[in-house]
């Protein structure tokens, strides 16, 4: 093995070179989802296609990451690549996630050799399809969800292939923005180029290709080494997504996981057939999903490559939700069935082995209400997707995070008085759900309440979110936390209504282009995160201070807590005790 | 046990399956046999794979489906 | 009579001074030990271990870690925030990411305010100004007896935080309810959005203005103290805090904006180190800041320093006002090594700090850090710490770095090298991305390395990072000190204005970039300016549908028109920046930013005396990887006249620090005192300094 002093600075230039590629890409891009949410990832690859670095900002492209570039490689030939040349793709189907998450990709030459891969994964905002913002919860087929690219050339040794550009334009309802994210994505390209030309200069090349396995060798080994350290065993967990939007019934995801000594195989082969909806995953979204799930709970703080997942081996049945076939919609398994995956693995399954690591459910949806029109001020057509944090589930020495946005992403919100400057729409209210958190030793996190009003004659509204009927849930004696509820209030109604009350949609969660008006209010209310333990054991100071600061009702630390506070708000320990007595009695 | 080397024309676009894992099926793949039938696997370590875990899972054979 | 410019720098450690001659220039300097419990007591001490009398101080200035450490100990004052009905949440709500993908256990930054303090007033503006609900009479009334109720109940008084939506654009509901507020109370001291930090974004305005609120007694009292104990010298020399904006400000006014000091303890050592390029002639530069606990890295652009509003003081709790542009990690002198879970070695950001510090200090800690690395590898001189007022214990240090031998199973300087590095590579990457986000390319640029571990790493870091020349300026640790008097009187403003060029005339923009400027002034004068400032205006410019600005100056004087220019001169920035230009694009004015100088007549350079080398005062072996143990001659750098040069291998000693020289490195004594190093085989580098030497002689 090289100098490990070496490897550890050469792994930390790799990761340095992604980075710069990620500022370059959040610098110059248009759409607020790359430079509001960071929703993109850039990477390095070596030439057989696996992953040397990452900057990783987004936790859900990371099974992209792996297999997304490898993939195209295969597919266009490593002998069709010439310097210059970059290749687009986001197609489900030939190793994409989800149709907005576009690869751009590059080779690296150096002394007339190739000697890697330079990529930039991001969720493009607008691609076509049915509805704005190209997330359509009543997509059946890919076909619906927007333009397809299988891996084909965009730019062809440094030249823009004109004709690939023009038919992507044409079919994306905000062409402008297309342009400015997708010359962001590949002028990060340039920059990681540039930079990793000079490493090569500073090292011989013959010193890199020796290190990069070393640095595989030595992820594998801290995985395998954390693997071993949990019980041999077969473990297994399941859960649903309530519906898919066309049906009322719930698609159920199960799990089996096999610890054998350092190997960890995740089946997910009995889980059930794929939806008519979007609700689907590729393949790489539930290895997205499931890595995460297993790298919240084992191998913190190793270096991400392709050698840390050697020891990980997924099973998932082709054409089950869990690993779509051709041609079933899939742009929700990507934002919705992550955080279902992540959560059983690491909420349901890991914590059977290892209980202190692991935590309660999440909301676990991420919320997206997507919306688009022509504003009223500018004449001018937008779309935004746009998404809402919740509660995190309680762990075992702390309560769950308010506010966060869903486990298998890392989006920031977008700021109020950006989103009324760009936007028709005024925001009466954001402001966290009180006493909404599962009960437990320690609290889940509340979600939130957002109260928007249109501001135009019309808005095209659509959402694709999850957790409005399964409550996200508490473990080891832990309460479920309070469930999603998306409503309307439309302008002559008096009460906040379901859209399928409102306007007749199949799903109340799932729904795409219903046409609100001036005036019409629409409230988005965010899961809540679970408990962790019995609230009878919480101890009674905090729920003082809960109710101190209303994430608790006094209600709920007198019937839910067992805690009686006196007229000051301290706590009355005699009543408390005689309190937590009568609820344990009860349910003796 | 060999590698195979798949041809596919520039106007097919459709996709195979490893048979163990449901990744998608690279050009150049793994077959093995095992109890009469031959399996597309991305890699040889997949062939254990298959004979040590997943052999006995019913639900988990999808070969060739 | 001799008149001094005082400036003073108080560290995790020591608190230093530096007094100026303002006639001649020269320095007198000392150092004494920080005093965290008792923060104004150093100041004094260091006072009156300088040697020069109260009454001979013109100015004097300090740089704290007063606004700092309030914030990291959570003494600030119980602090209320009254904002807009339906959103009291913001603080606790804040931006809805997280810092680490993969960490469950992570837990999101508590705000400094108490969620049953948060308090909503009905009243709303809309995106475009309007008011859309108008904020009455009776509910001022009502917010005000809130308040005042817990005023009541709270024990140590309270401050109160205002920060309206869209007050940026329009702040008369804010303000109508902060003069109600100081009608009723008027002790109740009160930070309001419109004034603090104009600009969008309701989160990170919510948390500056939260952070200024719950600072000021604190604050207010310190400068009282620093007031009080000056008049007890009696002295009434102006005296000045150092803002985080890299400008000074009256200690009578600091309490006003306690916000603007929370980098007041770091921004001496950007302006030291501006001084120092300038006096050698070169215009940009990286500085790096080293101690014993972190390093500082900024960047001197153009002869400039750089601001940013972009600061977090932790992570998820931004600070949305002007600073100096700096990053800080976790790597100093006592910075410790350790290995992580897969068996790398990593050094930092866990510090022993200066209790007990590295094992070498002899206090209890046998855990190996930096500075036992250097210790191993013969580059610092064991007695000659400090002067030699701290012994370094070398066989402490070895028994330290032997237990990382003994994981990486080489032998005992290999392992002192590799602490080295890593430390220096944690530099780099610092470097590297520091200038990368501000679209600058790192590799024309000079570096700077001072406080007292600075001078040590930094050749090896500029070579790592291709810099080709290294500054390393007189007495390196005394640089934030020096910077502190060498400070300008500083204002800097910035609002959020969504200004089009499609849509703005130039008269409109012209008004508003005038408001600005004016209302920048009047507060240099407010603290304290007589003369007429220097004056900067800049526009932060984007392509419509860009999400990120590049500062463009705005020359209010310039003919025709200015929003054309401003257009024009951004399409040019982002062209530089980036490759490319949208011509034809609507460009998007965010923030209009004004600065207000008054610049100090700088105390003369004054030179040292030029000759030519002395002999070395020593020879001992020194550690170098490639070479090993090499006899290495030792040099004191008193004794080095402008104009002598020295080949490396060499290291260059002084009380508050230490240089080294790598093979195959020139250094040339700057008439300034400075030392300049470049590689010798870069041609470019070793002509450079002839130059100027031509230049300056």
């Amino acid at each position: 093995m090289p100098d490990p002093v070496a490897l550890r600075i050469l792994h930390s230039q790799f990761v340095n070179i992604c980075e710069e590629m990620g500022i370059a890409t959040m610098r110059t891009s248009y759409s607020p989802i790359f430079s509001e949410g960071l929703d993109f990832c850039c990477m390095i690859l070596n030439p057989a296609g696996e992953l040397v670095a990452m900057q990783n900002l987004n936790p859900a492209m990371t099974g992209q990451a792996l297999y997304s570039g490898r993939w195209v490689v295969d597919d266009v030939g490593v002998d069709n690549f010439q310097p210059g040349d970059v290749v687009i793709h986001n197609d489900p189907y030939r190793g994409g996630s989800h149709m907005p998450e576009h690869l751009v990709i590059t080779p690296f030459f150096y002394g007339g050799k190739l000697r890697g891969w330079l990529c930039n994964i991001a969720h493009v905002a607008e691609i076509g399809g049915m509805a704005p913002g190209s997330f359509s919860a009543n997509a059946t087929e890919v076909y619906q969800e927007g333009l397809r690219l299988p891996p084909v050339k965009i730019e062809e040794r440094g030249e823009p292939v004109r004709d690939v550009w023009r038919i992507m334009l044409a079919n994306h309802r905000t062409p402008d923005h297309s342009w400015g994210d997708f010359n962001a994505m590949i002028g990060s390209l340039k920059v990681g180029a540039r930079r990793l030309e000079s490493l090569f200069d500073e090292h011989q090349p013959e010193q890199i290709e020796r290190a990069i396995p070393a640095l595989f060798d030595y992820s594998e080994t801290w995985i395998r080494r954390d693997i071993a350290e949990l019980a041999d065993g077969t473990y297994s967990g399941e859960d649903s997504q309530e519906d898919d939007g066309f049906e009322q019934r719930q698609y159920t995801l199960r799990a089996d996981l096999t610890i054998d000594g350092d190997h960890l195989l995740v089946d997910w082969s009995r889980t059930d057939p794929q939806a008519r909806g979007a609700i689907n995953a590729p393949y790489p979204v539930t290895a997205s999903a499931t890595y995460t799930g297993i790298f919240q709970v084992i191998g913190s703080g190793a270096p991400f490559n392709s050698g840390a997942i050697r020891p990980i081996d997924i099973v998932a049945r082709p054409g089950t939700v869990v690993n779509v076939r051709h041609p079933g919609a899939c742009v929700g398994g990507q934002t919705e069935l992550q955080p279902r995956i992540v959560e059983l693995i690491q909420g349901k399954i890991l914590s059977q082995v290892a209980p202190e690591r692991t935590s309660a459910a999440s909301g676990g949806t991420s919320g997206n209400f997507l919306f688009g029109g022509v504003h009223p001020q500018t004449g001018q057509y937008y779309t935004n997707y746009h998404f809402e944090g919740m509660g995190w589930g309680g762990r075992a020495e702390t309560d769950g995070n308010n506010a966060q946005i869903v486990p298998h992403g890392n989006c920031r919100n977008t700021p109020v008085e950006v989103f009324e400057s760009r936007y028709p729409w005024t925001v009466h209210e954001y402001r966290l759900n009180d006493d909404a958190g599962g009960a437990g030793r320690t609290r889940g996190g509340l979600g939130i309440t957002r109260i928007l009003e249109v501001e135009a004659d019309e808005i095209t509204v659509s959402a694709l979110c999850d957790r409005s009927k399964i409550s996200p849930w508490g473990v080891q004696g832990g309460l479920d936390g309070d469930r999603l509820a998306y409503l309307v209030k439309q302008v002559g109604s008096d009460e906040f209504l379901p859209f399928s009350k409102a306007f007749g949609t199949v799903s109340d969660t799932k729904f795409s282009n219903v046409i609100l008006r001036r005036g019409d209010l629409v409230m988005l209310h965010s899961p809540s995160g679970g408990g962790y333990g019995s609230p009878l054991e919480r101890d009674p100071e905090k729920v003082a201070d809960d109710v101190r600061n209303r994430f608790v009702s006094l209600e709920s630390a007198r019937d839910v807590y067992g805690v009686v506070l006196d007229e000051n708000g301290m706590v009355d320990a005699g009543a408390t005790d005689v309190r937590r007595q009568e609820l344990t009695d009860a349910v003796d | 046990m060999p590698w195979i080397e798949r041809t596919v024309s520039w106007h097919d676009l459709g996709v195979e399956y490893c048979d163990v894992t449901g990744q998608l099926l690279p050009k150049r793949y793994w077959s093995f046999e095992v109890d009469g039938r031959t399996l597309k696997a991305v890699e040889p370590r997949y062939e254990d794979l298959y004979l040590e875990y997943l052999r006995e899972a019913p639900a988990a054979d999808f070969a060739g489906e | 009579m001799t008149a001094y410019r005082v400036g003073v720098d108080t560290g995790g450690t020591f608190t230093d001074i530096v007094a100026v001659d303002e006639a001649t220039g020269a320095r007198k300097t000392a150092k004494v030990a920080s005093s965290p419990e008792q923060p104004a007591s150093a100041v004094f001490q260091a006072l009156g271990r300088v040697d020069c009398e109260p009454g001979q101080i013109a100015y004097f200035v300090l740089g704290t870690t007063i606004a700092t450490n309030c914030l990291l100990q959570r003494q600030g004052q119980r602090t209320v925030f009254v904002t807009t009905a339906g959103f009291e949440d913001i603080p606790y709500i804040q931006r809805v990411d997280r810092k680490s993908l993969y960490d469950l256990q992570w837990q999101k930054p508590e705000p400094y305010v108490a969620r049953y303090d948060c308090v909503g007033v009905r009243e709303r503006i809309a995106s475009d100004g309007a008011v859309r609900v108008p904020l009455e009479e009776a509910e001022v009334e009502r917010v005000v007896e809130r308040v005042r109720a817990i005023a009541a109940q709270a024990l140590d008084g309270i401050a109160v935080a205002i920060s309206f939506l869209f007050a940026y654009l329009r702040p008369e509901h804010e303000q109508r309810l902060a003069s109600a507020l100081r009608a009723a109370l008027p002790d109740l001291p009160i930070a309001v959005s419109s004034e603090v930090a104009p600009i969008w974004r309701e989160y990170e305005r919510a948390s500056t203005v939260i952070v200024d609120a719950y600072l000021r007694r604190l604050t207010g009292e310190f400068a009282a103290d620093i007031d009080a104990g000056l008049e007890r010298l009696s002295t009434t020399c102006p005296r000045f805090l150092l803002k985080s904006n890299g400008g000074q400000i009256p200690t009578y006014a600091a309490a006003r904006q306690p916000v603007n000091l929370i980098l007041s303890g770091l921004a001496g050592g950007l302006i030291g180190g501006q001084h120092f390029a300038d006096a050698v002639g070169v215009r940009d530069v990286v500085t790096l800041d080293m101690g014993g606990t972190s390093a500082d890295v900024g960047v001197v652009v153009d002869g400039s320093i750089r601001s940013s509003a972009n600061y977090e003081f932790e992570w998820g709790l931004p600070i949305a006002i002007p600073v100096v542009d700096l990053t800080t990690i976790g790597a100093g002198g006592s910075s410790i090594a350790g290995f992580d879970q897969g068996g790398f070695l990593k050094v930092g950001p866990e510090s022993a700090g200066a209790d007990p510090g590295p094992a070498s200090y002899g206090r209890g800690s046998e855990r190996p850090t930096v500075t036992d690395a250097n210790l191993v590898l013969g580059r610092l001189n064991p007695d000659y710490f400090l002067g030699g007022e701290l012994p370094l214990d070398p066989d402490r240090a070895g028994a330290a770095v032997q237990l990382v031998a003994d994981r990486l199973e080489v032998g005992l300087e290999q392992s002192a090298q590799a602490i080295v590095e890593v430390a220096s590579e944690n530099m780099a990457n610092a470097i590297r991305l520091l200038c990368a986000d501000r679209g600058l390319d790192y590799r024309r640029f000079a570096l700077e390395a001072f406080g007292g571990a600075g001078p040590l790493h930094a050749a090896e870091l500029a070579r790592r990072v291709g810099l080709a020349r290294l500054i390393v300026p007189p007495s390196p640790g005394l640089t934030s000190a020096f910077g502190a008097q060498a400070a300008n009187l500083r204002v800097d403003r910035r609002t959020t204005r969504l200004h089009r060029s499609d849509i703005t005339t130039d008269a409109e923009l012209r008004r508003a970039l005038e408001q600005l400027a004016d209302d920048t002034v009047d507060e240099l004068r407010r603290e304290g300016a007589s003369e007429p400032p220097t004056l900067v205006v800049t526009a932060s410019c984007r392509y419509l549908g860009q999400n990120y600005e590049q500062d463009v100056a705005a020359p209010l004087d310039a003919e025709g028109d200015l929003v054309e220019l401003l257009a024009e001169r951004f399409g040019e920035q982002h062209r530089q920046a980036y490759g490319y230009r949208l011509d034809g694009t609507v460009v998007e004015f965010v923030y209009l930013s004004a600065t207000a100088l008054q610049r100090r007549v700088p105390s003369p350079q004054p030179s040292i005396e030029a000759g030519t080398a002395p002999d070395p005062l020593d020879v001992r072996p020194v550690y170098f990887k490639g070479t090993g143990w090499t006899e290495t001659p030792i040099y004191r750098r008193d004794d080095l006249p402008a104009t002598a040069t020295i080949d490396g291998p060499a290291i260059i000693e002084e009380i508050d620090s230490t240089t080294l020289v790598l093979a195959d490195q020139l250094t040339a004594v700057h008439e300034s005192g400075c030392l300049i190093i470049g590689e010798i085989s870069s041609l470019a580098a070793a002509t450079s300094i002839e130059g100027r030497e031509a230049a300056s002689a």
